[in-house]
């Protein structure tokens, strides 16, 4: 089967500073990929470059068997790139529902509005109470909600969740995690960074870790979290001092 | 009386100052762009009008659609080619475009028209009005434009809160960095909101044209206005911008009344009175 997103050689400078480094990588449709690593290794920015915020300095970027190096971020959501952000950036002047409306219009380039997929999306990802509200109203949990469902509504086949989960309670947690199970099991493939690595392992089927702009570690994510040389970088356990 | 009929004059007069404000106020909300050349617009509107009508003689009922698609899409393109390349973080670059634009736009329409004040004539229209009994008549053209004034803000309030390209607005006004993400084109949109905004110029042109004289140099002063009328009223509230018009207008209207002299300063003092009182305007931005 083709993957759904096929990354070869590709690199990122900021100047002389080499962020995203050599970085090889297929995800199959309907898979489930989580990205860890430590903060400034480089996780948005691969995002970014996934995304088309951003262009690579070399190498290529395919989506679903297309080259798409050179697309600007419109043109790869229209493809089917949808994205969540860190930190939500909800259309605070609209509702709940008109931002849905907005996501799915933008998304799907001018085409019929599918009202009745927002009010699936709504239903889905637990927001459809709160429909009418004005966005900037929404508490921080509900604005993780609607980043999520805005990225639904653009109709997305691969999902970009830029850490959802950060800054939840643990019953808010379950709660999102439920959700993208569901939203995985619908078939949308996923690429979640995530510090909160327990909710990551309940939804994730591989796992990748990147330290300083390089995949340094991946494969089945109990079997990645507990090598030691992950350990290392992650959680700062010496290999040598298994506090486990 | 006088004084009745003079305030009537100055709501009627407040929808042409609300017309000039609509399309820069609209500019402003989705952008943040201000349009130094937003009156010169307005006058080059009113010469394609009297362009189109009186040298050319086309009916005003062909002429005014032309005026305005033409605007429109002089609008779309001129975002599209020229604005959306100065637009950005620095507010500095769109102001300096526009105010060369605007010095640009006097000189052509001085070579091209010639100084002379001129106006385009509205048949019997000009001299219609409506009695209303002890010394108070309405001019059916003033009256027409106060209408146009209205049903314009209204097209764009519904345009705004009612359809997919206003979601798509609106979204931009927001935050214009999420909405790539998310698949729109920003330069597509911000084009879509100066070809709006240029129709409106062109519905604000006519109108200018059949209300007063002007010459070239008369754009600087129909900005000014439309800047007083959008602060006045509050930013990013289309009806406050009719408020704040009408309260312009009626402020001239009654300053004219106590001295034909007094006419611009008595706007010009209501505004900075208003500014002083309450500095974000009376009714400023309101949710949707």
């Amino acid at each position: 089967m083709t993957p759904i997103l096929t990354m070869r050689g590709v690199n990122r400078f900021f100047g002389t500073f080499h962020v995203t480094q050599d970085i090889d990588l297929d995800l199959a449709p309907g898979e489930a990929l989580g990205v860890i690593g430590p903060n400034g290794a480089g996780k948005s920015t691969l995002f970014n470059l996934i995304a088309g915020t951003l262009p690579p300095s070399s190498g290529t970027v395919a989506f679903r068997g297309r080259d798409v190096t050179r697309l600007p971020a419109s043109e790869r959501c229209h493809l089917g790139v949808g994205r969540s952000f860190q930190i939500p950036h909800p259309f605070t002047g609209m509702t709940v529902y008109e931002n849905l409306l907005a996501a799915s219009v933008f998304g799907r380039s001018g085409h019929d509005v599918p009202e009745e997929a927002c009010r699936d999306i709504l239903e889905m990802t637990g927001l459809l109470k709160n429909a009418n509200r004005p966005a900037g109203s929404l508490t921080l949990l509900e604005r993780k909600r609607l980043e999520l469902a805005r990225a639904l509504a653009t109709g997305p086949q691969l999902l970009l969740l830029d850490e959802i989960a950060g800054g939840l309670t643990e019953a808010e947690c379950q709660e999102l995690v439920a959700t993208i199970s569901a939203v995985r099991d619908s078939g949308v493939s996923i690429i979640w960074i995530e510090h909160v690595v327990h909710a990551l392992l309940a939804i994730v089927s591989r796992l990748i870790v990147i330290d300083f702009g390089k995949i340094v570690a991946q494969g089945e994510p109990r079997a990645v979290m507990a090598d030691p040389l992950v350990r290392e970088i992650y959680m700062g356990i010496p290999a040598d001092e298994d506090a486990a | 009386m006088v004084w009745v009929n003079a305030i009537i004059q100055g709501v009627l007069l407040g929808g042409l100052y609300a017309l000039f404000a609509a399309g820069l106020s609209l500019m402003f909300g989705v952008m943040r762009f201000v349009n130094i050349a937003h009156g010169d617009f307005i006058v080059v509107a009113a010469y394609l009008a009297l362009t189109v009508m009186v040298s050319l003689g086309i009916s005003p009922w062909v002429a005014v659609p032309v005026v305005v698609a033409v605007m429109a899409a002089t609008g779309y393109l001129g975002q599209r080619l020229l604005l959306n390349r100065v637009l950005g973080k620095d507010i500095l670059p769109p102001i300096l475009v526009t105010f060369g634009l605007s010095i640009i736009l006097q000189n052509a329409l001085l070579e091209t028209f010639s100084a002379d004040s001129v106006r385009l004539p509205a048949g019997a229209l000009e001299t219609a009005s409506l009695t209303l009994g002890d010394g108070i008549a309405i001019g059916i053209l003033p009256l027409a434009m106060f209408a146009t004034a209205i049903g314009v803000i209204a097209g764009l309030q519904l345009i705004f809160y009612r359809t997919p390209l206003g979601r798509m607005l609106r979204a931009t006004s927001d935050d214009a960095e999420i909405v790539p993400l998310m698949g729109g084109n920003n330069a597509h949109i911000f084009a879509i909101a100066t070809g709006l905004a240029s129709a409106v110029v062109g519905v604000a042109g006519i109108w200018l044209a059949m209300r007063t004289n002007f010459d070239p140099a008369a754009g600087p002063v129909r900005l000014l206005f439309a800047f007083e009328a959008v602060i006045i009223g509050g930013l990013g509230n289309i009806w406050a911008t009719l408020a704040g018009g009408i309260i312009l207008g009626v402020a001239q209207t009654v300053g004219a009344q106590i001295d034909a002299g007094f006419q611009i300063l008595a706007g010009h003092l209501v505004f900075l009175l208003i500014l002083i009182v309450k500095p974000t305007g009376l009714m400023p931005r309101m949710t949707g």
